[in-house]
């Protein structure tokens, strides 16, 4: 039988054992659990109506970097850019593959890399407004003043993503879900955009509203819906302009074409946009700098005078783009005369000589075509252009590259294998 | 650790007083003429340091030593007699004596196995050995210092406790290794076990130093000064540190250090040791480069013979010196150990040394019978400057890269540099100040109840420097306009790391069974911030300041918290101190955990069983047999902010404030969790010579955390920590000491200890079975870190040299166009089998002869010398000579695949250590006024047997990855001699 002294000793020690437990599982210790970040934000602590302004503003900071990014990207695949250095051989000679390419994972705050970032950061730029516009549908007018704008802003800015995915990819996912067509994917864009026109329109704001329409044309000229397209082009009033800005503090915040350009000499303009003109008169929409320099492997560095600082704003959208759009439609309408009346406002709009070439709808569809490579370079569009319309990369695939292999076909970036490996809704190959 | 309160202890004490009394109580006849008095001293036969306590018997009288192990008798008579001596730990010795001979000198041998030992386990009070149901090392810190300088507490760790490995960077003074115990437990986190000194968790960090690859080698651990430590005990398994919880799977360190002791005087300890360290034979082991001469014919160079013979030896012979000095002593109620040392490594490159100076204080008192309070604070502070070496480029980088077919040019073949440039070019250095201190109450209200509170706080202040001052011409042709404009970059990272352990343990004796209850709260906070900013371009020479710089930028200004909070509760039940059954459960949270995930409970149970305690007694061939098995679980917590959802600040276009999406987080995210059963036994033979200590373990790593990628289609970039994989390591510990020969004029020790490591991934959580870092690979199925990659099976060399008709292994046997050729295991990366052998041969008491023996078997690396010769600069043998290659090895050397011809077997057997020490006869010492003193002369990494090609095997690049294994230009551990003069007043 157990003394009494053991008796003691077990309740002291049973006392002791009760008192641990309860201190440990005291809700003092949850205090002391908590953790704070002073260099990064807790989504926690960021997703709240006071920040709402603050989530929309970095919602579309993320896609003007992203845009930023594609342009760059979209350049050198095409024919804008070229020169490269090593971190965009793939790019340049068209060798990408879905396996390893940085195009799909690099993120836009890489940076310092060299990495140049397509589906990734894209999709940060699409996560972020639908997520910002996600938390202002749960949230009152009463919470967020403006609230009914950054609606609009931030369904446009996921519309213009999501078109700019399709435009660039060969397929693509959102958000985790299924694998998507081009088509598709600028079905979904279109609808985003609608909804941006709605919201934009309700929050009485006729630039956003022109923003997203102007979205929307692109998306339905992409979808060779020329007429749909031509109808919301037409509402685009003149001098229209929507731009992707920078601040040009950080590797981030600065035009990347400046970036890798002007300021690291890591690639150059292609040959194929020196020294335009219109009979006789330079472009200046193409406009140059020959610098006398080389980039880094020793070819001249010729750099684009639009973005001739680090804080150069990027046009997204614009009246001129507005304007092809609609001779494009005018050119499927079987109308050369409508398209050369186009050709000839954009000309008058940069001081050069009217159109006084063939009258042919084929002639004046190349012309078109040449206006708009001319009158968009370096805005995004010459990848998703010579895909739509079947147009020649250049060099040809097989010729060789000057460091070594050749040319190769790829044309649009390949889902990457990250996606299908990750993606429970997309089947491995 | 001292341990005033055991319940061992106290019977001792007991005894010894009995003993004196009765001693005192004899008789003394004041009329029969005074014998001369009998003295002498009892030292550790293997360490030869005095022994305390020892209980020393002749004539019938009985004494104790002290701490100088001095025992005296004034009164014993005849001519000569018998003389006994015993304690705890040591084989009792029986040897004739002359009365009146004031110089007897024993030696005592430690029994192969003792039980009776104090261990460390988390629980307070004194947890003996026999009581253990798993594996603990022990590293007799002080002895080992006495016969042999180290400089580090790696240096002592290496050979000396098995299953313990260190991952070296090279030789560069100021570098620490990775110590790894049991394998790797984790595919992600830290492969670092826990360190702690006097029961304070302090900072481990191993990676630390300036930015950048090979100069990022500074091991945390490598802060406390060996002369200051008594004992090290390496915990190693799940099993045995579950009570240590969250953080624990890979293993836990604690450092003992000295303590004062009562004595009628304070005692003090003087050391110095000088000693120097070169590069053996640079010219054979950095080899000659390759190249064509003007008739396209083969031919080396060798441009460290050209640099020696020139007089211009990129390589200098580094001066090292310690300085040391200690008092310790006290009464009962207080005792003290105070300490200070300088020392001063310099390394093989002009511009690699470090000074460090450091101090420590350890207080304790009994200012009541149930209440000892001790205080400790060490103190350090250095600046190690660093070369640049490595991966980074450097002397000998410079030499490995330079051009056979240039060597007469006016450019003397150097293609980046030469040496010079580069040790007047770049400077990297580290400035240090750490304090650990702790404050301990050990306080026993009852004699059934013991707790003890620990408070402890650790703080390291680094400063890391990055500076590449403005280039002159010369340099500026050199190394270009980029890095000759100049650079700084300043890496300011502090840690704060605090401990709050309470622990209590009730005793109660039950019949013949003793129960201990013991209960225990741990509080740990680590705050970590680092600071680091950059400037660019340096308007003149002669400017360092960051603010001189052209352009600066601040890119790093965080701070990492991290809080675990847990507690344990432990049973164990003894019987008859024969018998042990322990069972315990660790409870943690930790602020990494997800937000969903509310504890990690980590349980345990173990059994030990002192056979031959038994009725039925030890056999007669063994003395002693001791059978024990354990299971038990620990985790390692993932990284702080790991399971948050975070955005990062950044500029917007408008200059304004905007956030970007940088991490998904995991609310699920969990601890690691390792499971481990371990069952062993220690015997001791043939009347305890021959101790044999084994252990076999099973280890399971489950959830563990992996960075799972993520679809790039959910917005966030990158990866996020999730709980998918699972790994599994198993392998045997064996440790025989034995006494081979024990004659008063000679005795000889072996020690030998082997350890294998079998490690296999088991899950990984991607449909791909593997997760790639570069050509390593966490391949389910294979090892940890293999190396996976294309392999070349047949080859044709044309009448060009030019291989041709390549085929690589296509993975089920067959061949095909490398091109396509998958990724196919080439060798595993990790060492298998680690091993020592130490002989110690003393003679006469007085003169110890030891060396040490190492052994690692299973270890592969990338030899980056001579890959960066072959797809580098063009100048190794393969590509000039191909026939003296095997064909694959030349296909591999054209196609650049390093995996192919410079993946090369790292393992080795070394000659670390030779040591001779000599123990000053007190008459010598006297003169001096001294009470003892010695003399040591020790060489250190003499001799390396090993097929690695590169130049030592015991080299790696970024010591700062848990899973990298190349060796690039780096330096090699240094041959290294040392004297040391120790003296004791």
């Amino acid at each position: 039988m157990p003394s009494r002294r053991f008796r003691a000793a077990s309740r002291r020690g049973a006392a002791l054992c009760l008192l641990t437990a309860t201190l440990s599982a005291c809700s003092i210790f949850d205090g002391l659990l908590e953790v704070t970040s002073v260099d990064q934000v807790l989504a926690s602590d960021l997703e709240t109506p006071a920040n709402a302004e603050l989530l929309v503003r970095s919602a579309v900071n993320d896609f003007d970097c992203a845009f930023s990014n594609y342009t760059l990207a979209g350049g050198l695949v095409a024919d804008e850019v070229a020169w490269g250095d090593n971190n965009s051989f793939d790019y340049e000679r068209r060798t990408f593959t879905e396996v390893g390419g940085t195009y799909g994972t690099a993120p836009c705050s890489t940076g310092a890399g060299g990495e140049i970032g397509v589906y990734a950061s894209l999709s940060t730029a699409r996560f972020g407004n639908y997520r910002a516009h996600e938390l202002l549908t749960g949230w009152s007018d009463t919470e967020v003043p403006r609230r009914a704008a950054l609606l609009a802003e931030t369904s446009a800015y996921e519309a213009y993503s999501i078109l700019l995915l399709g435009e660039a990819m060969c397929s693509l996912a959102i958000d985790t879900g299924p694998e998507l067509s081009r088509p598709a994917a600028w079905a979904a864009a279109e609808a985003k955009f609608t909804a941006a026109i709605a919201e934009a329109t309700a929050a009485n704001d006729p630039n956003l509203a022109n923003f997203a329409r102007l979205g929307r044309a692109r998306t339905r000229l992409n979808l060779g819906r020329h007429n749909d397209a031509a109808a919301d082009a037409a509402a685009i009033p003149a001098g229209f302009v929507r731009q992707a800005r920078f601040a040009g503090a950080n590797w981030r915040s600065t035009n990347q074409l400046h970036q890798w350009i002007r300021i690291e000499s890591r690639a150059a303009v292609d040959s194929f946009y020196w020294h335009l003109s219109i009979d006789g008169t330079p472009d200046p929409r193409v406009a140059l700098t020959h610098t006398g320099q080389t980039t880094l492997n020793g070819n001249q560095l010729v750099t684009p005078n639009k973005y001739a600082a680090p804080s150069s704003p990027m046009p997204i959208a614009r009246w001129a783009e507005a304007r092809i759009i609609i001779g494009e439609a005018r050119l499927a309408a079987n109308d050369p005369t409508g398209a050369i009346a186009i050709i000839d406002e954009l000309r008058d709009a940069a001081d050069l000589p009217n159109y006084s070439g063939g009258q042919t709808v084929e002639a004046v569809r190349s012309a078109l075509l040449e206006e708009r490579r001319r009158e968009l370079f370096l805005e995004s569009h010459r990848l998703g252009d010579l895909i739509r319309l079947n147009q020649p990369f250049r060099p040809a695939a097989g010729t060789p590259f000057r460091q070594g292999g050749s040319y190769g076909t790829m044309t649009c970036f390949p889902l990457p294998d990250i996606e299908r490996r990750n993606n429970p809704n997309l089947a491995l190959r | 650790m001292s341990a005033p309160l055991g319940q061992g202890r106290l019977r001792l004490s007991i005894t010894i007083l009995g003993w004196l009394c009765l001693a005192g109580a004899a008789p003394l006849d004041a009329a029969t003429p005074q014998p001369a008095p009998t003295a002498g001293v009892v030292v550790d036969g293997q360490s030869l340091q005095p022994l305390s306590d020892v209980v020393v018997s002749a004539g019938g009288v009985s004494t104790v030593t002290d701490r100088a192990g001095r025992f005296r008798f004034d009164n014993l008579s005849g001519t000569e007699i018998e003389l006994s001596a015993r304690r705890i730990g040591y084989r009792p010795i029986v040897q004739r004596i002359r009365a009146g001979d004031q110089s007897i000198r024993i030696a005592m041998a430690a029994t192969a196995i003792n039980l009776e030992e104090v261990i460390v386990t988390g629980t307070p009070g004194a947890t003996e050995r026999r009581a253990l149901s798993n594996s603990v090392s022990t590293v007799d810190v002080s002895g080992v210092a006495e016969i042999a300088p180290t400089r580090s507490v790696t240096d002592l760790l290496q050979g000396r406790a098995a299953g313990v490995v260190a991952i070296q960077p090279g030789g560069v003074v100021g570098g620490g290794p990775r110590v790894k115990v049991r394998g790797v437990a984790s595919l992600s986190l830290t492969d670092q076990p826990l360190l702690y000194v006097d029961g304070v968790r302090v900072d481990n960090t191993t990676g630390s130093g300036p930015v950048g690859r090979s100069v990022a080698i500074v091991s945390r651990l490598n802060d406390f000064n060996p002369e200051d430590i008594e004992s090290m005990e390496i915990v190693k398994g799940p099993s045995a540190a579950t009570l240590y919880g969250t953080e624990a799977a890979n293993g836990v360190i604690q450092i003992i250090t000295k303590r004062g002791r009562r004595g009628p005087r304070a005692v003090w300890d003087a050391v110095t040791t000088q000693g120097a360290s070169w590069f053996a034979n640079p010219a054979e082991r950095i080899g000659p480069g390759w190249g064509r001469n003007a008739a396209g014919q083969p031919f080396s160079f060798n441009f460290v013979e050209r640099e020696e013979a020139a007089g211009r030896s990129p390589f200098r012979t580094g001066h090292n010196q310690t300085y040391g000095l200690n008092v310790s002593g006290g009464t009962d109620a207080l005792q003290y150990f105070l300490s200070g040392n300088f020392e001063r490594q310099e390394g093989i490159d002009p511009t690699n040394d470090m000074r460090r100076t450091g101090g420590r204080l350890n207080l304790s008192a009994t200012p009541m019978p149930s209440l000892r309070v001790t205080a400790n604070v060490g103190y350090l502070t250095g600046l190690t400057n660093f070369p640049a070496d490595g991966g980074f480029g450097g002397p000998v980088w410079s030499l490995i890269h330079a051009q056979p077919a240039e060597a007469d040019t006016p450019g003397g073949g150097w293609i980046f540099g030469a040496p010079r440039d580069w040790q007047e070019a770049f400077f990297f250095s580290q400035g240090l100040d750490r304090v650990t201190g702790g404050l301990q109450f050990e306080h026993r209200p009852a004699s059934w109840l013991s707790q003890r509170l620990n408070l402890g706080i650790d703080r390291i202040d680094e400063n890391n420097i990055n500076l590449i001052p403005r280039m002159g011409d010369r340099l500026l042709a050199v190394f270009g306009g980029g890095l000759g404009a100049g650079s700084k970059t300043i890496q300011d990272r502090s840690a704060r790391t605090a401990t709050v352990d309470f622990a209590s343990t009730a005793t109660v004796q039950l019949g013949s069974i003793e129960s201990q209850t013991s209960v225990g709260l741990q509080l740990y906070r680590r705050v970590e911030s680092r600071k680091t900013a950059r400037g660019d371009a340096f308007p003149t020479s002669g400017l360092e300041a960051l603010s001189s710089t052209a352009r600066t930028s601040v890119s790093e200004d965080g701070v990492i918290n991290n809080t675990t909070v847990g507690t344990f509760i432990q049973q164990q039940l003894a019987w008859q101190r024969r018998l042990f059954l322990t069972a315990g459960l660790r409870a943690d949270d930790n602020s990494a955990f997800g937000s969903d995930f509310d504890a990690a409970v980590y349980p345990k149970v173990g059994l030990a069983w002192v056979v031959s305690d038994e009725p039925f007694g030890p056999a007669n061939l063994i003395n002693m047999l001791r059978l024990r098995a354990s299971y038990g679980q620990s985790g390692q917590q993932p990284a702080a902010f790991a399971a948050l959802r975070r955005y990062l600040p950044t500029t917007g276009g408008d200059g304004n404030p905007t956030v970007t999406p940088s991490a998904l987080g995991n609310p699920d995210l969990r601890p690691e969790r390792g499971v481990e059963l371990e069952a062993g036994f220690e015997a001791g033979l043939l009347d305890e010579r021959v101790g044999i200590d084994f252990t076999w373990y099973h280890k399971t790593t489950r959830d563990a955390i992996v960075a799972q990628e993520l679809a790039p289609s959910a917005g966030f970039p990158g990866t996020r920590l999730a709980n998918l994989g699972k790994i599994q390591n198993r392998g045997f510990e064996l440790q025989v000491r034995t006494q081979l020969i024990e004659t008063r004029p000679a005795a000889l020790e072996l020690m030998a200890s082997v350890a294998h490591n079998s490690d296999e991934v088991l899950e990984v959580g991607n449909p791909n079975g593997f997760i790639a870092l570069g050509n390593l690979r966490h391949q389910v199925g294979y090892p940890v870190a293999s190396w996976f990659g294309p392999k070349v099976i047949s080859a044709d060399i044309n009448a060009n040299g030019d291989a041709v008709n390549i085929l690589c292994d296509n993975g089920s046997g067959g061949g095909v166009a490398c091109s396509s050729a998958p990724a196919v295991f080439h060798q595993r990366s990790l060492p298998t089998t680690t091993g020592s052998l130490t002989p110690t041969l003393t003679l006469f008491n007085r003169l110890r002869l030891s060396a040490m023996v190492e052994i690692s078997r299973g270890r592969w690396m990338i030899d980056g010398d001579m890959s960066g010769r072959c797809a580098e600069s063009s100048t190794c043998r393969q590509l000039h000579e191909p026939g003296a290659f095997k064909t694959t090895e030349v296909a591999g050397a054209q196609m650049r695949s390093s995996l192919n011809y410079a993946l090369s077997d790292a393992s080795y057997t070394k000659l670390r250590e030779v040591s001779a020490n000599y123990s000053l006869p007190e008459r010598w010492v006297r003169r001096l006024g001294a009470a003892r003193g010695s003399v040591t002369l020790s060489a250190y990494n003499l001799g390396t047997w090993t097929d690695f090609t590169g130049i030592d095997p015991e080299t790696n690049i970024a010591v700062m990855d848990v899973f990298s294994a190349t060796s690039y230009a780096n330096t090699p551990p240094l041959t290294r001699i040392v004297g040391a003069v120790r003296l004791s007043f």
